[in-house]
């Protein structure tokens, strides 16, 4: 996959670009757990949801870039 | 309660670890790894250039081949060399051509009379000759190494008579192209011209090396009969003589070792095919009256030596030769006359016919 990718004529590096996929995502899973109920049951839901968004964009990153 | 907390704990630290795990191990990708955007590639080239043009035709290098000093790296098309040497080698073939009739010219304009022949014509083909060896020169200047050149030039002047200059350069061209057969026969003309004891191994060798050169086997065969093998130079003649039974040069040889082995038979033979084929050759009269002489045919005699007196002048030889001839016929006047011409012109160089020419005439003359 290309670094770059152009968007609007200007080169974006695609990592950011994953990141704003990485946050949908992250979103969208945000939503599912909420749902669940798993929210109630984990210790810190805010450094959990932070962690979690750190995840998912380092794993589309490096399922990527590797 | 209790264990619903801690699993809440622990997931949350699972989650945090593989977060900060993950952040790291993509920092470390993303930032400290080297990849194209940071990178520059740079490799050693080194410009390579022919020393002649043309197209190339193979290219047995790799890439990233290591080579050393003196590898093929690719091969130019050489047809266009191919043919530029063999135009020089014709180029070369025509100088000599052209060299050989200038000569001829020359020999046969000394030859002549100056009353013939204008000194101007003479002078201008000596020129000419000159000219000729001043080509082989300058093709020597270009390419110094050329076998045909230092033999062309050798040729010209060994028929000059130059043969300490001829030798030294055939023997400098001999160093760097020793297996040449014509600078090795070359070499043996000067070495036998100069009656170098060195001429009979060298031609010994170059006939084991070359027995089917007629030129060298020949050269052989004279130094050979010269040096006294008459059996061994004979052989060599009589090979020669199957290749060519008609050359003259060989048949007059030929006799002559005939005559030194005591075989006056087949060299009266050999002399009169020899004066059948060209009856104006003096040697091979020569050789034919004494052959008859030997044999005791004063008829043959006298007729060879009547011949042979056409062509060359006479030696005390040949008037020893007459004068046995007419004693032998019982023709005393003339006997005594030849008798007498050869004392008057032998001068002690052959004893024993003196003394035998001395007996003779004062039994001829006394009896008158």
């Amino acid at each position: 996959m290309p670094r770059d990718i152009a968007v609007f004529d200007a080169y974006v590096p695609t990592i950011v670009l994953l990141f704003v996929a990485g946050a949908a995502l992250t979103w969208v899973l945000d939503r599912v757990i909420a749902y669940t109920g798993v929210y109630r049951v984990v210790w810190h839901p805010s450094l959990f949801r932070a962690s979690l968004l750190v995840c998912v964009c380092g794993v589309l990153g490096l399922a990527v870039y590797r | 309660m209790t264990i619903r907390n801690l699993v809440g704990f622990v997931a949350t630290a699972i989650v945090f670890i593989v977060a900060i795990l993950l952040g790291r191990v993509l920092w470390v990708h993303y930032m400290d790894e080297p990849w194209t955007r940071d990178g520059r590639v740079r490799a050693e080239i080194v410009n390579v250039a022919p020393d002649v043009s043309g197209a190339v035709v193979e290219l047995p290098v790799k890439d990233n081949q290591l080579v050393r000093k003196g590898d093929l790296l690719m091969q130019i098309d050489p047809s266009h060399y191919e043919i530029a040497v063999e135009q020089a080698q014709a180029a070369v073939a025509a100088r000599k051509a052209e060299l050989q009739m200038k000569r001829d010219d020359a020999r046969r304009r000394a030859d002549m009379d100056s009353l013939v022949v204008s000194k101007e014509s003479q002078e201008n083909a000596a020129h000419t000759a000159s000219a000729a060896e001043a080509a082989y020169r300058r093709l020597l200047a270009t390419d110094p190494k050329s076998a045909q050149a230092n033999a062309g030039l050798a040729h010209v002047l060994i028929v000059r008579k130059q043969f300490p200059e001829a030798e030294k350069l055939i023997r400098t061209a001999l160093a760097q192209s020793p297996d040449d057969p014509v600078l090795g026969a070359q070499l043996a003309t000067v070495l036998a011209a100069q009656d170098n004891a060195e001429a009979l191994p060298l031609l010994q060798k170059l006939h084991a090396a070359h027995p089917q050169d007629a030129a060298i086997t020949r050269m052989l065969a004279d130094v050979l009969a010269d040096a006294g093998d008459a059996a061994g130079s004979d052989k060599l003649y009589v090979a020669l003589l199957a290749a060519d039974p008609d050359d003259i040069a060989l048949l007059v040889a030929h006799g002559q070792n005939l005559i030194r082995q005591l075989k006056y038979v087949e060299a009266a033979a050999a002399f009169e095919k020899a004066t059948k084929l060209d009856s104006a050759n003096g040697d091979a009269w020569s050789g034919l009256a004494f052959a008859a002489s030997k044999l005791h045919q004063p008829s043959v005699t006298i007729h060879a030596l009547t011949m042979r007196s056409k062509y060359m002048p006479e030696v005390p030889a040949t008037y020893f030769l007459w004068a046995t001839s007419y004693d032998t016929l019982n023709d005393k006047v003339a006997a005594a006359t030849y008798y007498h011409h050869f004392l008057d012109s032998s001068g002690g160089k052959f004893p024993d016919q003196e003394w035998q020419a001395r007996q003779r005439l004062l039994i001829l003359e006394k009896n008158k």
